[in-house]
């Protein structure tokens, strides 16, 4: 439903008696109250263009360049991924689940990929990643630059993301059942129980410093101090 | 005023309603199609020159970054390896090692080499649709928004009825052809008219979608014998109809559409069939034989890829129509996706139809091939390959080797299954000291042997997997204690630690079925103790035959197949010897129930001990020493059994000891 007036300014203003777009104004002319949001002229033509499109999330400008300063990612490369979520987001509501993840067949066979798919969800929210969240996350994964700041994709974000793959219950240490489970993870059936419980405390043994049989950060960082992170987990990023 | 102000705009627009319907469904041969499409594509430029001006001020250049980064290693559907590099001084596990495995996950996330088959592409530029504005997403100026409007209500409010009109008419023109058509009597004059019919009824057809297509090399166009080419909608056939006429291969649907499939069948000789109904599945083999093998009849046309595609690339196409021997005909259909996007992606007929009933129009260019026959040394699915690689490059698509069907339904899991077997292997092998070097080959870790990937990608054989690993697991197990030839007490590397000393943390130094061999061969036969090494390692080795069959379990039953497989790993002279041994000290003693004290994999055993009919390998087992070598193994694999083992289970709980103990040594011999 929808009604227009005139304000004083002369702009013809639209009000959307839907809650759909309640979510969030669309762009910073526009003004959000309890039960309808106000459109700007602009934001109406938005609307009135993307009404053939199932996806209700729309970028605007100010949220590219939100995007370009938080995670280093040039405006064409977030355009090319914001194609990308929509093309995973089947319902068009703006958010994936971890199904829409697991859609993904490459993924689907990968030995870790509840894992992956597990850290661009945060605890605490529903489960589905908005494109914020999902740029964020695959912002760690780009290739580090000498010519810039890197604040999300440095070696360090890099080791904490690979941590973060094994620490399972978050609390900054990975335990030997946590390494067990990965281990599990990674092997399936195909090593006895025993033989991969003897690989855990081996490697416990040999990273832990501190002996408290757990792996901390500081210690999971110099366990990999001879492996080419920044090479291995960085991904191309076409624009 | 008014009134006649409001009629005379209803009569313009019936006009302009009836002036395309004239041109829809005779326009071809007046070529005013051609017209219309030039007139839209000019359109078009201006619409693009407006979203450019407008972007080159939205983005600045961004510094250009030379991206030095490898591309992510891919999970490659048909050879699943271990990705990562082994050092050739540390092997075994790392922390390091999931790394590549995490690398690939993400990248998939980011692009894969799947859906993007399957994902409609975005035309160049904004053809003035609201559905391909994804990337539009901002104003961009007020006189592009009026063109817009412009064209939604021509699209809306005057190409749609004309079209709903002309489809109406035309299916009403092929209804009745049809049944004229099939009163004829059989024969040359039947076909003949047949041809010519239909090729005008689908004309007509198609200009209720304003289709454009244009036919290259007519010379090739297909007499008989079978036609291929590329799927990338349901209208595909439609399209290659309106310039040849075809035999149809498909499933019968219900309801009208099925109504008018048995219609074309009268009068021209379409093969339907039934999908659920197998027996029929394999009888169109054998019709289309028949109906290759006559050069009247018209030619068959066949989509072998199965799924429709998004015109951006073909995907594998299946051997079946290469098998049947005749000559093939590969057509290749490329649409432009400026005009209309015809590709069908998701399952609503409906929405189908109006995207398509309302986009500007349906352009497409069809390629005639040359025809191509079986070389004499050519399998089907190389030929299959071959055609697939003409038609792609005709087209200007990828060639993909995906497989079509992973647009429905997800991967098999057994290749996850099999990149975990990968890391296993990698993580099985011992870390090796820098400085000592066992001479001899072999090399103790517990070989699961290369499975041969190409039997499983092609007939997805679990069978054939696990039987040859049992068969392997079986040959190592007798090489290492009957060849090695080693004294008591002597160890086969550096590494094997004694019994005592295992305790420390430096596993996987050399596996432990070997330790075991050694305990066994060094102990004395007489005490409990080597009882209980000979049943930790038959447990064992089951149960790495068990990991490595645990797909099998998957899919069938504990059955004779499976008692075989564990008959050739414990088929070991000097182990059946032990074992014999350890029955007839059994049976001596009291034999209680195990009642599930052991876990998952050796309930094989246990199930098999305690019924006939699940027909497993039984050991039974008194239950402190179960207890014990309990603690040691502890599998957490989880074997699905049936319920109905687990019933059965339940219910006889006879301790009839005795008669199991004798019934295993049956099984076992």
């Amino acid at each position: 439903r929808t009604s227009t007036t005139r304000t004083y300014r002369g702009e013809m203003l639209t009000y959307y008696y839907n809650s759909r777009y309640r979510a969030k104004p669309l762009c910073y002319h526009c003004v959000e109250s309890k039960f309808r949001v106000r459109l700007c002229v602009k934001c109406y033509f938005l609307i009135l263009y993307n009404m053939g499109n199932k996806s209700s999330v729309m970028l605007d400008e100010q949220d590219i360049k939100a995007l370009q300063a938080d995670t280093g990612f040039s405006g064409s490369q977030i355009e090319r991924l914001y194609s990308r979520f929509t093309s995973l987001d089947k319902g068009g509501s703006g958010s994936l689940s971890r199904e829409d993840f697991l859609r993904i067949p490459e993924l689907a066979i990968n030995p870790l990929g509840d894992r992956i798919v597990h850290a661009f969800f945060k605890e605490g929210t529903d489960d589905r990643v908005n494109f914020k969240d999902f740029v964020t996350v695959l912002a760690h994964f780009r290739p580090i630059k000498r010519s810039q700041e890197n604040k999300l994709n440095g070696r360090d974000e890099k080791l904490r993301f690979a941590f973060k793959m094994y620490d399972l219950d978050d609390d900054d240490a990975i335990s030997r059942d946590e390494l067990l489970a990965v281990l599990h993870m990674m092997v399936g059936e195909n090593i006895s129980e025993d033989q991969l419980n003897s690989i855990a405390e081996r490697t416990i043994l040999e990273a832990d410093k501190d002996n408290d049989q757990m792996i901390s950060f500081r210690e999971f960082c110099t366990a990999l101090d001879r492996t080419d992170v920044e090479q291995k987990m960085s991904i191309k990023f076409l624009k | 005023m008014m009134a006649t102000l409001w009629t005379f705009l209803c009569w313009v627009h019936i006009c302009l309603v009836v002036f395309h319907f004239l041109i829809a469904s005779f326009g071809r041969k007046l070529g005013l199609r051609k017209r219309y499409i030039d007139l839209l594509l000019e359109l078009f430029q201006f619409s693009q020159q407006r979203v450019d001006k407008s972007k080159k001020i939205r983005h600045s250049i961004s510094l250009d970054d030379s991206d030095i980064v490898e591309e992510a290693q891919k999970l490659s559907f048909s050879q699943p390896k271990y990705l990562g590099v082994s050092h050739e001084d540390r092997t075994g596990f790392e922390l390091g090692d999931i790394l590549d495995y995490v690398t690939s996950g993400v990248s998939a996330i980011v692009e894969d080499s799947v859906l993007t088959n399957f994902v409609p592409k975005q035309p160049p530029g904004w053809n003035l649709l609201t559905r391909t504005n994804t990337r539009e997403y901002e104003f961009i100026s007020f006189r592009l928004t009026a063109l817009w409007m412009v064209g939604f209500f021509i699209r809306y409010f005057i190409l749609l009825p004309s079209r709903l009109f002309v489809l109406i008419i035309g299916m009403a023109f092929l209804f009745v052809c049809n049944i004229v058509v099939g009163m004829l009597p059989d024969g040359p004059t039947k076909r003949k008219v047949n041809a010519r019919i239909s090729i005008f009824c689908f004309d007509f057809v198609a200009g209720s979608l304003s289709l454009f297509a244009t036919f290259h090399n007519p010379e090739n166009k297909p007499q008989s014998g079978i036609t291929v080419a590329n799927h990338t909608s349901p209208i595909d056939s439609m399209i290659l109809s309106t310039d040849n006429v075809y035999d149809m291969v498909g499933q019968l649907h219900g309801g009208i559409l099925g109504y008018f499939m048995t219609l074309m069948s009268h009068s021209s000789a379409h093969i339907w069939f039934e999908r659920n109904n197998d027996k029929e599945r394999s009888d169109v083999t054998r019709r289309l034989k028949e109906h290759t093998s006559d050069p009247e009849l018209p030619p068959i046309l066949i989509f072998p890829e199965g799924v429709c595609v998004n015109n951006t690339s073909v995907v594998r196409f299946k051997k079946g129509a290469f098998e049947i021997g005749c000559v093939i005909y590969p057509v290749a259909i490329r649409f432009d996706p400026r005009f209309g996007d015809a590709y069908w992606w998701q399952d609503a007929f409906f929405f189908y139809i109006l995207y398509m009933m309302t986009s500007w129009a349906i352009v497409c260019d069809v390629w005639y091939l040359p025809p191509v026959t079986r070389g004499p040394d050519e399998t089907s699915i190389e030929f299959a390959k071959r055609v697939k690689s003409t038609i792609a490059e005709q087209g200007g698509m990828c060639d993909v080797s995906i497989d079509g069907l992973l647009k429905i339904k997800p991967p098999k899991a057994d290749l996850k299954s099999m990149y975990q077997l990968e890391f296993a292997k990698h993580c099985s092998t011992p870390k090796k000291p820098q400085s000592h070097s066992v001479s001899q080959p072999t090399v103790p870790n517990f070989n699961l042997i290369d499975l041969r990937m190409e039997t499983i990608s092609d007939n997805n054989d679990h069978l054939v997997a696990s039987n040859k690993n049992s068969l392997e697991c079986s040959n190592y197990l007798k090489t290492d204690c009957n060849l090695l030839d080693l004294q008591p007490g002597e160890t086969l590397c550096d590494d094997v630690e004694s019994k005592p000393n295992s305790s420390s943390a430096n596993p996987l130094t050399c596996s432990d079925e070997v330790n075991d061999c050694l305990e066994v061969r060094s102990s004395s036969f007489g005490g409990l103790d080597g009882d209980q090494q000979v049943r930790k390692r038959v447990i064992s080795s089951v149960e790495e035959l068990g990991a490595s069959c645990i797909n099998e379990l998957n899919y069938s039953k504990v059955d004779d197949g499976f008692i075989n497989k564990i008959r050739d790993v414990v088929e070991d002279q000097e182990l059946l010897h032990l074992h014999d041994n350890v029955e007839r000290k059994l049976s001596e003693n009291e034999v209680k129930e195990t009642g599930g004290t052991f876990h998952s994999n050796s309930r094989i055993m246990e199930a098999g001990s305690l019924h006939r009919d699940a027909g497993g390998l039984g050991v039974s087992i008194s239950g402190k020493e179960i207890e014990e070598s309990d603690s040691v193994l502890q599998s957490n694999a989880a074997v699905p059994f049936t319920s109905e083992t687990e019933d059965k289970r339940k219910e006889s709980s006879e301790p009839d000891s005795n008669d199991r103990v004798k019934e295993t040594d049956q099984v076992l011999k």
